[in-house]
């Protein structure tokens, strides 16, 4: 006589066969495309990092040369005061830019799609369009110079640091503004009127209500505009002047001087970087939430 | 779970089946330069553009159809890079080409002659007359690369002083002079950046070593010991304190910083400027003038690939006849700013020369980048010389 046991088992196990099938089936596409387009080039990358310009074997050198070298020191240092300068101008404007949003004032339709503008236009038309109007005859320069009585001078931003970080907030900030305004959207006003009823002062609810309950939108948001800084070419290729970040670095190495290895150890050192700095960010900001 | 496991297996298939009747790597063509679908009618050519830039594929867009309905030939237009042409050209058997003409950069035709991709001769062709307008030495070579009259230039592009005529009425007449007055218009010396994707900031550094005597057609190694090498370098380093900072990174942002007055002269390729001037993105006032010492000289070749089928060359020998006829290379120096391949100038309008210097007087000292060395330090080491 068969065990009742034996046949759960081996229903069990059959069972588990059949979901581990359908997973690996649905995962199969989506599986194909990331080792396709993602793990594979890496790999070519990373191989191509360890080769040396003439191709005469395998060796860190071009990691030991660009990390000893006060110049990509300097890179590395400028791509990072860009992308987090960036990452914390957009959360400065977001947050309130979302808090008034939310009420639904007059013309939020329109400056909702505002926004939006940003996303529209290709990096580099933006680049190009930001230096002509921030240019010392530009709109804002000729606004500021014969509208103000009291400015003589025509603000300098074109390449200029505060004037990248400038055009980097201007294309990138709308992704930290729209995941922190539909984070706060989805809060629930009725907590945030209990907390007032109870007597919580209006920066009290935002400090302890508001704030820590729209994290999960700042910190996503925030997380894809420090990403897309930091990855950002176009704009500081065109308008960055002397402040060169690691992309343009890496353009260099590989289209001008048709260096690939040490194009591809740049590419790798950028990776490796970024994602440090998003672990360590999520830890920072998982447990500011959870306090 | 049934029906999910069903849809999975049939979406596989389905991503399986694309991907198997889709052409293999090494069937397709990649980049812009692929074949278009072959037309209907029976007299098509393809002729692909390796040389131009935005301006000259702007021109050859308006220029194609008019060719098209004058020789009855339905001309497929296709720009693509040098590199990739050769790659193309030499897994191409006899007769079974696909590109029947071609517009190459000096060193394209260089490249291509020497991995051994054949072309018709073009000298004497009887379907190419206007071969004769065309200066018969320039036939034999393309900028110092032996052609045999396989090549036949269809322009020649140059660089010279570009200057907003607004800022400076009296332009200097050679780099010293440059040097020597650069005071005056300190701040707004433009160049863009010797270690960019495009040329023009390299080519400004050889051509102001050239005018401070530095003789480029010795080897590097020899002309690096030169008291002119040390003189220019260090003048150089000294004129760079007056350009406008920072340097342009790409020829758009050299062209922003002359729109914006930022830069009022530079040295750039004349025939990019002054059409970019007429798009309306340059002052109006931007004119070129030219230096005895010389400037870059480049050019771009027409050339018929052997390997297309011999119906096809009769076709594209018409083609470049039409290509080289006096009306076609003066409607491109009008539209273009470019000089004409061929050498017949007196019907070339006044208008042409007020914003142009002569072909005389560019001819005669037309250097090409002929020191790779000399050229890749300057890629590499450039900026360093940027004071």
């Amino acid at each position: 006589m068969r065990n009742p046991s034996s046949g759960f088992l081996i229903f069990i196990s059959m069972q588990f066969k059949k979901d581990n099938l359908l997973t690996l089936l649905l995962l199969f596409p989506g599986l194909v495309f990331f080792i396709g387009l993602f793990i594979y080039p890496l790999c070519i990358t990373f191989t191509n990092s360890l080769t040396i310009s003439n191709h005469t074997g395998y060796s860190l050198q071009n990691y030991i040369d660009l990390l000893s070298s006060a110049k990509y020191w300097n890179v590395i240092g400028i791509t990072f005061v860009l992308a987090i300068s960036t990452t914390i101008l957009s959360v400065l404007i977001a947050l309130p830019l979302a808090l008034i949003l939310r009420k639904r004032v007059k013309g939020h339709t329109f400056i909702r799609l505002l926004i939006l503008l940003p996303l529209t236009v290709l990096a580099l038309i933006s680049a190009l369009g930001l230096l002509i109007v921030w240019d010392k005859n530009g709109w804002v320069n000729l606004f500021l110079t014969q509208v103000l009585p009291f400015i003589d001078e025509p603000l300098k931003i074109n390449y200029t640091l505060y004037g990248l970080i400038l055009f980097y907030a201007w294309l990138y900030s709308p992704h930290t503004i729209l995941m922190t305004l539909s984070s706060i959207e989805g809060i629930d006003r009725n907590v945030e009127q209990a907390a007032t009823i109870t007597g919580a002062k209006p920066f009290e609810v935002f400090r302890y209500i508001t704030l820590p309950l729209s994290m999960s939108g700042i910190r996503s948001g925030s997380v894809m505009t420090f990403l897309l800084a930091f990855g950002a070419f176009n704009v500081p290729l065109i308008a960055g002047g002397n402040y060169r970040p690691l992309t343009v670095a890496i353009y260099t190495e590989a289209g001008v001087f048709n260096n690939w290895p040490k194009a591809s150890a740049l590419a790798i050192i950028m990776g490796i970087l970024e994602i440090i700095f998003i672990l360590i960010y999520f830890k920072l900001t998982k447990k500011r939430s959870a306090a | 779970m049934k029906s999910m496991l069903k849809l999975c297996a049939v979406m596989t298939l389905s991503v399986s089946l694309i991907a198997g009747c889709s052409s293999s790597p090494a069937e397709s063509t990649t980049g812009n330069a692929s074949k278009p679908s072959p037309e209907p009618q029976n007299q098509s050519i393809t002729f692909i553009d390796t040389a131009g830039g935005a301006n000259t594929q702007k021109f050859f867009s308006e220029m194609i159809p008019k060719a098209s309905s004058e020789l009855g030939i339905k001309i497929n237009y296709v720009t693509g890079s040098g590199a990739e042409i050769q790659q193309r050209l030499s897994a191409q058997k006899q007769g079974e080409g696909d590109i029947d003409v071609l517009l190459l950069k000096p060193d394209g035709v260089g490249n291509m002659i020497e991995a051994g991709i054949p072309f018709e001769t073009l000298e004497n062709n009887p379907e190419i007359p206007n071969i004769s307008l065309v200066e018969p030495s320039e036939l034999k070579d393309a900028l110092g690369i032996a052609t045999n009259g396989k090549a036949v230039p269809f322009w020649h592009d140059q660089f010279g002083i570009l200057y907003n005529s607004d800022k400076i009425k009296n332009p200097p007449k050679s780099w010293d002079e440059f040097y020597e007055r650069r005071g005056e218009w300190a701040g707004h010396i433009g160049m863009i950046r010797s270690d960019a994707k495009s040329g023009g900031g390299r080519i400004m550094q050889r051509d102001i070593l050239l005018g401070y005597g530095v003789d480029f057609s010795k080897p590097f190694e020899t002309i690096q010991k030169t008291a002119e090498w040390t003189n220019g370098i260090n003048k150089f380093s000294e004129f760079s304190k007056a350009f406008f900072k920072p340097l342009a990174s790409e020829p758009p942002v050299l062209f922003q910083q002359f729109a914006s007055e930022d830069v009022w002269i530079t040295e750039y390729a004349i025939d990019y400027t002054l059409w970019s001037r007429d798009q309306g993105l340059l002052p109006k006032s931007v004119k070129s003038t030219f230096f005895p010492s010389g400037h870059y000289g480049g050019a771009a070749y027409l050339a018929i690939p052997t390997n297309a089928p011999d119906s096809q060359k009769e076709l594209a020998a018409k083609f470049v006849n039409w290509m080289l006829s006096e009306e076609t290379q003066v409607n491109m120096m009008e539209t273009l700013w470019i000089y004409m391949g061929i050498n017949k100038y007196d019907n070339v309008p006044q208008t042409v020369w007020n914003n142009v210097p002569s072909w005389d007087v560019v001819k005669k000292s037309r250097i090409p980048l002929n020191n790779n060395e000399a050229y890749t330090f300057l890629k590499e080491k450039g900026m360093d010389l940027v004071k």
